[in-house]
């Protein structure tokens, strides 16, 4: 950019800010509006129907059934000692994995599966969103 | 709200924000909000949309990032991410209404009221400045309000937003500022503010 043009751009930047700015209660309109969003999750109560332990893995094994949406999901470790999340379901189109490190997306594939491997140990928790709802986990130790 | 030359801390101080939230910290996405929207804000406006329409865009594009964060691929490209869907959402809806009033031809709104001599210095170069910016082709004005606040505007998608070859995106810059210098001369505006006025 040449220096004059950045000259009049800065200007026109200024000439705009002034003449046309951003009505002051917008922010606040959408984080409102993102507040909405997030309440939106319906908090799922998972009840854990086995806990097993084969050739040393340890599996935990979690269900939940509503009139929305049915969900299982299996806590396993990988051979080097991560964990790894599966689950299957009906009712949901995509699962979000939350974690104190960030969060991770899956779609759900046929028949309902998903999966995350990889998962650092610690608390999680999975957001589903079906077509026309989204429901949250509470925390789950991984 | 940063000057052009500032944009490069603002998209810095963006990509802080949005990882902080991916890692679970919810208030850093109100920072974000905060800090972006202004410049969201103009993107939305260069497609001529009315305010309540404008608004509407820009807080799509934000609830676009929120239900699917992991579209970013690279949180360094947040900014970029985000101007491109209000930019693409803005065009959307102006085709999908027609073209509106041109926002510029509108008379210009009064300013929140500072005082006196500077306040009719600014007054004055402003009001040259959005009379020769309303004079311009429509492509010139979207064109350089994206370009005026965007430091480095991702070409090639502007340049698919705006139905023009890529290349052409930095010459037909160059050329709609020259035709704005004519403008402004030709409407007896100096070139730059703090020019000496008598």
């Amino acid at each position: 950019m040449t220096e004059p043009d950045e000259v009049l751009l800065n200007e026109l930047q200024a000439m705009w800010q002034r003449r046309d700015p951003m009505p002051v209660d917008l922010p606040d309109r959408i984080v409102a509006a993102i507040a909405a969003e997030d309440l939106e999750f319906e908090l799922l109560s998972l009840s854990a129907i086995t806990e097993t332990a084969v050739r040393g893995d340890e599996a935990q094994v979690l269900e939940c059934a509503t009139d929305e949406l049915t969900l299982l999901v299996r806590i396993s470790d990988e051979p080097d000692g991560s964990r790894r999340v599966d689950g299957w379901s009906e009712g949901v189109r995509q699962v979000e994995l939350l974690t104190p490190v960030g969060r991770r997306v899956a779609d759900v594939g046929d028949g309902g599966r998903f999966e995350f491997d990889d998962v650092p140990r610690g608390p999680v928790r999975l957001r589903l969103r079906g077509e026309r709802k989204a429901f949250q986990t509470p925390e789950i130790e991984v | 709200m940063a000057t052009t030359g500032g944009t490069e801390q603002l998209w810095n101080d963006a990509t802080r924000h949005f990882v902080h939230w991916r890692d679970g910290d919810t208030a850093a996405m109100d920072e974000l909000v905060r800090l972006l929207t202004p410049v969201l804000w103009q993107v939305a406006r260069a497609q001529h949309l009315d305010e309540e329409t404008a608004g509407d865009v820009v807080q799509s594009a934000w609830l676009a990032l929120v239900r699917n964060p992991d579209s970013v691929r690279d949180p360094v490209a947040v900014g970029r991410w985000l101007t491109t869907a209000t930019r693409r959402e803005a065009w959307r809806v102006a085709r999908q209404r027609g073209r509106t009033d041109p926002v510029v031809d509108e008379d210009l709104p009064l300013p929140a009221s500072r005082s006196a001599e500077e306040e009719a210095t600014t007054n004055l170069r402003d009001r040259s400045l959005w009379h020769a910016v309303a004079q311009l082709s429509d492509r010139c004005q979207r064109l350089l309000r994206v370009a005026a606040f965007l430091d480095r505007p991702d070409y090639a998608r502007l340049a698919a937003d705006l139905d023009m070859p890529v290349g052409s995106i930095g010459p037909t810059r160059g050329r709609c500022l020259a035709k704005l210098r004519t403008l402004l001369a030709a409407n007896g505006a100096g070139p730059t503010r703090g020019a000496n006025h008598d």
